[in-house]
């Protein structure tokens, strides 16, 4: 065995090398590693917003991510709710929570051009099942 | 032979890292740097700003609009080229921003499809990339429907009320021209505008 790893122990530490950062690549939430095109995918046909009066998207196991001042409309869903600056939407905690939860994530902002931003960045960084809330009053202005 | 043994496999370890980012196009930024230039206000335009260079006829600037081309035909603001949204993110979006001199402002009808493509412009490298706030329905708003009613005018107000009414005027013209001929006046609206500029204050 001494003999072997002396006999091939550069070849497989540079291979151990290359394939730690293989792994590393496919496998760390550091940074962006999808098709961007493909997951903008929803954004291209609306199928990423929820209107106040659709409530069959905000179902009972839903996180409703609020950035902003709240809806004063908003009688919400009996999902779970939290609120995160748009800014630190990608912080340890704040990304986990975002990442582990199993069901639909929905973000909430008053700001229409906030909400877009950060649904954008979700999506890129693998986040399935993320939704915009958006006022019906929007559609009319 | 253990060198040349080592060398090719730390080659094709090297060409295994490297294929998925051949294979498709996938952001380039960090993401904590992601967040922080999209959420920077300098990356919005308001419409005040780009009817002034419009105005201007400031040729340093490029608008892309991401409505459908049936919306886009009905009217459009000028010197503006129209990539649908679905296209723009289909595409390889060097095509509208290579040239890093040139600041690309996206708009829509709304916030939504501009944002969105701001962030994928963004992402993908392209820090010539900026939005157009509130899109064509704001532009509508202020730009086209903006009346003073006061009784009395400040020299700041004259003069945003001034830009409009020319910003409004060169979007109407434009608007209710043939296709084919509003690229032709565009230009020649540009060469008038530089030459009415400048003068006394």
């Amino acid at each position: 065995m001494i003999r072997l790893i002396k006999k091939y122990g550069l070849v497989m530490l540079v291979f151990g090398l290359v394939l730690a950062a293989v792994l590393f690549r496919a496998f760390s939430w550091s940074g962006f590693r999808y098709d961007a095109s493909e997951w903008a995918e929803a954004s291209k046909d609306g199928h990423n917003i929820v209107y106040f009066a659709d409530k069959e998207k905000t179902v009972e196991n839903s996180l409703t991510v609020d950035m902003g001042p709240a809806y004063s409309t908003f009688d919400g869903s009996s999902g779970k709710h939290i609120r995160i600056s748009p800014d630190s939407i990608l912080a340890g905690d704040n990304f986990n929570l975002i990442r582990k939860h199993k069901g639909p994530v929905i973000l909430k902002s008053s700001d229409p051009a906030i909400a877009a931003r950060v649904w954008m960045i979700i999506s890129q960084k693998g986040i399935k099942n993320v939704f915009i809330l958006r006022d019906s009053a929007d559609l009319q202005k | 032979m253990r060198k040349k043994v080592s060398l090719f496999l730390f080659l094709c370890g090297l060409l295994l890292a490297i294929l998925p980012l051949t294979g498709h196009r996938s952001f380039k930024i960090r993401p904590d740097n992601l967040v922080n230039q999209v959420l920077d206000p300098q990356v919005n335009y308001s419409v005040d700003e780009v009817a002034k260079l419009i105005v201007n006829g400031d040729s340093a600037i490029r608008l892309i609009d991401l409505r459908p081309r049936n919306e886009f035909i009905k009217a459009g603001i000028p010197g503006s080229i129209n990539v649908p949204y679905e296209q723009f993110i289909s595409e390889d979006p060097d095509i509208y921003l290579n040239d890093s001199k040139i600041k690309v402002i996206l708009y829509g009808n709304d916030d939504f499809n501009s944002n969105y493509a701001l962030v994928y412009c963004r992402g993908l490298g392209y820090d010539n990339a900026f939005v157009m706030e509130g899109g064509l329905n704001e532009w509508t708003r202020t730009i086209m429907e903006s009346r003073f009613t006061g009784s009395r005018i400040s020299a700041r107000e004259n003069a945003l009320f001034e830009i409009r009414a020319r910003a409004s005027r060169i979007f109407n013209e434009i608007n209710a021209l043939p296709d084919s001929l509003r690229a032709v006046r565009l230009t020649a609206s540009r060469f008038s505008a530089r030459k009415l500029d400048g003068g006394c204050e």
